[in-house]
C-alpha cells in the first residue's frame, strides 16, 4: 500500500477508553484510539506478568 | 456540453435528517459545522416520494427515476430459488446510477454504504456496500468481510480495519447518548445495545469514507449514513417534550439520544470538510424528515415497514462550494432532483427520461443545460454488474436480521411461500403508491386491482379507491368505498367480541387498522368534493381532521371546500393549519391569499400570493391574483405585468385578458394594447354559456325554472308550452334541437342559461367556456316519467319498459361524461334531482357557488315543489 497522506491531525488527547471526538476523526481517530488502547492493554499485561513473576521468586 | 460548474462533488446522505430538529440546535450553537456550511451555501427542504422507504428513495436519488423504473421496491426480495427472502440487492436495480454514468464518462467515484449497493459494482473507483458495517460475529472473533462488500479487492484489507464493532465501544462513547447508562438495567432493557450498534455502524462508515476521501483520487464521492434514521426510530418517542404515557425513567434514560445523534454527525462533518480542498462542491441531503414534535404518531397501522409512518415528507438539503450561491434558501426541491443536479454541475447532459430537474436556483450562474434522450440507451462501459452475478446468501441473511431488529420487517414465519407471496404483493403496493405519488393513476390501478382482488387487504383497497377517484371513475370509487366500509363494520364487530383483556393486549402494541376509517372517510370526502357536494364533503373531512389533525392533504381540502363556499374565515383557518405543517406549500399560501383578497386585506393577500410563486413560480392562478390585488391597490403597471405573466402561462385565461383590457383602456390609456386583448378574446374566446343538461325527465326544466327565478338570464323561446307533464313550463329553445347541424344561434346564448339534453353536449363547439349543471335522477324514475309523457301509463303500471333502454341511456351518459372530462373549457356541477327535492337549501347553495354571479336564493327555493316529485321509483 502507498504511504498515507498527512492526516491533518496534529495533537489530540487520547483517552484509553476512547471518545466520540476520536470516532468523529474517522479512520485516523480510530487508529489513534486503538493504538493507545492496545498499548495500555499491553502495558497492563506486562505489569501483571511482572508482578506474577515477582511473586514466583 | 454545458458549462462545468463543479470539478469534484461530495454527496453526504443523512437518512431522515430534518431541519425541525437541526435548526434549533444550530441556533443554540450546537451544530457549528452545519451552521457555517449553510451560511456559505444554500439550504432548503426536499420533498420525499411516497412511500418513504429508504432503499426505494436512495435509489431514486442516485438514478433520477421512481421505483417503477429503477426496480428497487422495498427492503426485501425473494431469493432467486424462492427458498426464502433476502435484503434487497444492487443486482435488482434496473437503471444506471450516477456513478455508472460518471464511470462511462471516465470519472472516478467512491461510493460508501449507499442503499442498496451490495454486491458492489465494478466501477472506476471504490465501492463499499451497505452491508459493510454490519457486525456478523461476536467481538473478538474473526469478523470476515463477505464477497461483494468492497470493490476493488485490493481495498478489502485496509477497509476491514476501519470497521468498529458495537462491543468494542466503551462507556466513553455511549454516555453522551445515555447519561444514566451506568444505572440502567441493560439485561431488561436492550435499547442501549441497539444504540451502541448504531454508533458503531456510523463510526465504521465514517472511518471508511474519511480514509477513501483522503487516500484515493476521486471526482465524485457519495457517503450514506443511516444513523439519524435509526436513532430516531429507536428514541424519537423519548425526545423532549415528554409525551403522556412515556414513563419518567425511560424518558430520562433516552431523551438525549436523538440530539446526541445529530451532534455526532456535526462532529463527523467537521472532520469530513476539513479534509476537502476548495475545488469540491458538497451536497448534504436526506431522503425524508422525521416527525419530532406534535406530529409524532401515537400508533402505527399494522403493516410491513410500519416504522416508515414516523417519517415526515420533508427532508433537508444544503449545498456549498464551487458553482453554488452563498447564504440563500432554495425551494421546491425533490429527491428526484439529486442526479440531474449532479449531472448539471459537472456539465454533463441530463437524461430526458429522468423524472427530476436540476436545482439551478442553487447555481451561482446561469447555465444552458444539455440533455440526452436516455442514458439507459447509451452503449458502452458503465461499470455495472455482469449478468451472471452470484452472491453469498448468508451475508444477506445477517443483514436481514438487522432489518428485523430495527422493526422494518417481520421475522419470516414458517410458511415461507406465503411470506414470499406477501412480500411480492407488498412490493407491488409500494410501486403503486409511488405511481400514485407521481400522478400515474392508471398505471397504479393496473397494479392495485389484482392485488386487492387476491388479498382483500384494506390498505390496497384504500389506495385503489383513491386512484379511481383521481381518474374520475366515480362509480367504481363509490362501490369500493362501500365495500371497505362493510369490512370496517365487520372488523368492529369482531373487536366487540373480544374480552377486555384481549382488547387491552391488542391495543398495547400495534392497533391494527387504527387509521383506516379515517382514510375511507377521507377518500369519500374527496369523492363528494368531485361530485360537487361541498357541504357533505366538508362534514366528512372535518370528521377526518378530528382524528388526524396534522394531515396536510385533509386541511388543504378543507380549505379548498371553504373557498368554494366563500367561508373566508374557515378557509383561512384551514390554510394556516396547512402552513404550520408545511410552510412551503404554495397551494396553502395561494388559498390564504385568496381569503385575504376577498376580505380586502390587500397587502396581506399580495404577500401570500408572492410567497406562493416563490415556492412554485409556474402558478398562473397565483400570478393572476397578484395582478388582481395590484389592480385593487391601483398599481396598474405592475398589475399588467402579473396578468401578462399569467396569460403567458395559461393563454386561455379569459379573466386576465378582461382585466388587461380594463386597465389598458381606462387606467393606462394604452388603447392599442387593450385592442390586442379584445381581438384575442373575440377570435379565440367567445364567452361563457351556462347549460342545464341531463337525460329528458331528469329535472332539467325544474332547474331552468330555479335559475330563472333566481334572476339568471335564461334563453327560451317558449315555443313548447307548459302541459300536464311540465306544468311550470319546459324552458326550451327550439334551435338547440338542431345543434348537430346548426351552431349559428350560440352567440345568442352567451352569458345566458340554456337547456341542452345530454346526448347533444358533444356537439358543442370548443371556442366557448361552458358551465354545465348536470341533472341526475334514478334511471327507473327517468324511464317511468318518459313513458308517462309518451302516454304509456299502462306500461308504467305493469313496469314494462322497452328492453335495453336502461342500458342504452347508461352508456350514453358515460359517453357524455367522458366528453365532459376531456374538455378543458367545460366545468360541471352534478345535481341529484331527489336531493333537490329533499335538501333544496344545500343543492341551491351548490348551484349558486358554482355559477359566477349570485342568485336570489329565496326565490330559487320557492320553485322546489315536492308535489312535482310524482314518479318515484
Amino acid at each position: 500500500m502507498k504511504k498515507e497522506k498527512d492526516t491533518g491531525v496534529k495533537e489530540y488527547e487520547i483517552p484509553t477508553l476512547g471518545s466520540l471526538g476520536l470516532l468523529a476523526l474517522g479512520d485516523v481517530g480510530l487508529k489513534m484510539w486503538r493504538e493507545k488502547r492496545d498499548a495500555e492493554e499491553a502495558k497492563e499485561k506486562k505489569k501483571s506478568e511482572n508482578s506474577n513473576s515477582k511473586g514466583d521468586e | 456540453m454545458s458549462k462545468k460548474l463543479a470539478k469534484k462533488i461530495l454527496v453526504i446522505g443523512w437518512d431522515a435528517a430534518d431541519w425541525k430538529v437541526m435548526m434549533p440546535l444550530i441556533e443554540q450553537g450546537k451544530m457549528p459545522t452545519l451552521a457555517k456550511f449553510i451560511s456559505e451555501g444554500v439550504h432548503g427542504t426536499i420533498k420525499t416520494l411516497d412511500p418513504p422507504l429508504s432503499p426505494m428513495l436512495w435509489t431514486s436519488m442516485a438514478t433520477g427515476y421512481r421505483a417503477d423504473k429503477h426496480g428497487i421496491t422495498g427492503f426485501v426480495e425473494p431469493l432467486a430459488d424462492n427458498s426464502g427472502l433476502r435484503p434487497v440487492t444492487s443486482t435488482s436495480r434496473k437503471t444506471r446510477a450516477i456513478w455508472n454514468i460518471l464511470h462511462n464518462q471516465g470519472m472516478k467515484s467512491n461510493v460508501v454504504s449507499w442503499w442498496p449497493t451490495n454486491p458492489t459494482e465494478p466501477i472506476n473507483g471504490v465501492m463499499v456496500s451497505n452491508h459493510y458495517q454490519v457486525a456478523n460475529k461476536p467481538f473478538g472473533q474473526d469478523w470476515d468481510m463477505p464477497d461483494g462488500t468492497v470493490h476493488p479487492e485490493s481495498m478489502i484489507d485496509i477497509l476491514k480495519e476501519q470497521r468498529v464493532h458495537p462491543e468494542e465501544l466503551t462507556a466513553a462513547h455511549l454516555l453522551p447518548f445515555m447519561p444514566n447508562l451506568k444505572e440502567m438495567d441493560k439485561k431488561k432493557d436492550k435499547r442501549s445495545k441497539s444504540i451502541a450498534k448504531i454508533i458503531a455502524n456510523a463510526a465504521s462508515v465514517h472511518a471508511a469514507s474519511t480514509y477513501l476521501q483522503r487516500e484515493t483520487e476521486w471526482d465524485f464521492m457519495a457517503v450514506y449514513h443511516d444513523a439519524i434514521d435509526h436513532f430516531c426510530h429507536g428514541a424519537m418517542k423519548f425526545h423532549p417534550p415528554q409525551r403522556p404515557g412515556i414513563p419518567d425513567e425511560v424518558y430520562n434514560n433516552y431523551k438525549d439520544v436523538v440530539v446526541s445523534g445529530y451532534l455526532f454527525h456535526d462532529m463527523m462533518l467537521e472532520r469530513t470538510l476539513s479534509q476537502l480542498d476548495e475545488d469540491t462542491t458538497v451536497i448534504i441531503v436526506s431522503d425524508h424528515g422525521f416527525h419530532s414534535d406534535h406530529l409524532r404518531p401515537k400508533y402505527f397501522v399494522k403493516e410491513p415497514a410500519a416504522p416508515a409512518q414516523e417519517h415526515s415528507p420533508f427532508g433537508m438539503i444544503c449545498m456549498r462550494g464551487p458553482g453554488i450561491k452563498k447564504g440563500e434558501k432554495i425551494y421546491g426541491a425533490s429527491i428526484l432532483d439529486l442526479t440531474p443536479t449532479i449531472l448539471a454541475l459537472y456539465g454533463l447532459p441530463i437524461g430526458e427520461t429522468m423524472e427530476g430537474k436540476p436545482l439551478v436556483q442553487a447555481f451561482d450562474e446561469e447555465v444552458v443545460l444539455d440533455t440526452i434522450p436516455d442514458w439507459e440507451k447509451v452503449e458502452g462501459d458503465f461499470g455495472t454488474h455482469p449478468t451472471d452475478l452470484q452472491e453469498d446468501p448468508w451475508a444477506a441473511q445477517e443483514a436481514m436480521q438487522q432489518l428485523i431488529e430495527l422493526g422494518y420487517i417481520e421475522a419470516p414465519g414458517e410458511n415461507i411461500a406465503q411470506r414470499i407471496a406477501d412480500v411480492k404483493n407488498e412490493s407491488k403496493y409500494y410501486v403503486a403508491r409511488n405511481l400514485l405519488d407521481a400522478g400515474k393513476n392508471d398505471k397504479a390501478i393496473e397494479i392495485l386491482e389484482p392485488i386487492f382482488e387476491d388479498t382483500k387487504e384494506t390498505r390496497y383497497g384504500q389506495k385503489l379507491a383513491h386512484a379511481y377517484l383521481s381518474t374520475k371513475k366515480f362509480k367504481k370509487c363509490r362501490a369500493l368505498i362501500e365495500k371497505l366500509k362493510e369490512k370496517q363494520i365487520q372488523l368492529k364487530a369482531e373487536e366487540e367480541k373480544l374480552s377486555d383483556k384481549e382488547l387491552t393486549k391488542k391495543k398495547k402494541g400495534f392497533l391494527k387498522e387504527i387509521e383506516l376509517p379515517n382514510y375511507i372517510d377521507y377518500v369519500e370526502g374527496l369523492l363528494l368534493m368531485h361530485l360537487n357536494r361541498p357541504e357533505k364533503a366538508l362534514k366528512l373531512l372535518r370528521k377526518v381532521e378530528e382524528n388526524a389533525p396534522n394531515s396536510l392533504s385533509v386541511v388543504l381540502n378543507i380549505g379548498k371546500v371553504c373557498l368554494m363556499r366563500q367561508r373566508w374565515a374557515d378557509a383561512q383557518d384551514a390554510f394556516i393549519k396547512a402552513l404550520a405543517i408545511d410552510e412551503s406549500n404554495s397551494f396553502a399560501h395561494h388559498g390564504l391569499g385568496v381569503t385575504f383578497l376577498r376580505e380586502n386585506k390587500l397587502e396581506e393577500a399580495l404577500g401570500e400570493f408572492l410567497t406562493a410563486t416563490e415556492f412554485d413560480y409556474f402558478y398562473p392562478k397565483a400570478h393572476y391574483h397578484i395582478g388582481e390585488t395590484l389592480a385593487k391597490l391601483e398599481k396598474y403597471e405592475e398589475a399588467t405585468q402579473a396578468f401578462e405573466l399569467a396569460i403567458s402561462m395559461a393563454p386561455g385565461m379569459t379573466k386576465a385578458h378582461k382585466w388587461l383590457i380594463e386597465i389598458y383602456k381606462n387606467q393606462l390609456n394604452q388603447l392599442e394594447k387593450a385592442a390586442e386583448h379584445e381581438r384575442f378574446i373575440k377570435e379565440k374566446i367567445k364567452g361563457e354559456i351556462v347549460i342545464v343538461s341531463g337525460l329528458p325527465r331528469s329535472g332539467t326544466s325544474m332547474m331552468m325554472q330555479i335559475l330563472d327565478k333566481g334572476g339568471y338570464d335564461v334563453l327560451t323561446d317558449k315555443v313548447r308550452e307548459a302541459d300536464n307533464n311540465n306544468p311550470k313550463g319546459y324552458y326550451e329553445f327550439e334551435p338547440v334541437k338542431k345543434l348537430m347541424m346548426d351552431k349559428s344561434w350560440l352567440p345568442e346564448a352567451e352569458g345566458k342559461v340554456v337547456k341542452i339534453i345530454a346526448q347533444l353536449l358533444p356537439f358543442l363547439p370548443s371556442n366557448y367556456d361552458y358551465k354545465i349543471i348536470f341533472m341526475r335522477r334514478d334511471m327507473n324514475e327517468v324511464l317511468k316519467s318518459q313513458q308517462i309523457m309518451l302516454g304509456k301509463e299502462k306500461d308504467v303500471k305493469s313496469k314494462v319498459f322497452p328492453m335495453g333502454l336502461n342500458d342504452a341511456f347508461q352508456k350514453q351518459l358515460i359517453k357524455v361524461e367522458n366528453w365532459i372530462d376531456s374538455q378543458p373549457n367545460v366545468e360541471m356541477l352534478s345535481v341529484d334531482y331527489s336531493n333537490v327535492i329533499d335538501n333544496a337549501e344545500d343543492e341551491i347553495d351548490n348551484v349558486i357557488s358554482f355559477l359566477s354571479s349570485p342568485g336570489d336564493r329565496d326565490q330559487m327555493m320557492k320553485v322546489v315543489d315536492k308535489k312535482l316529485y310524482r314518479n318515484k321509483s
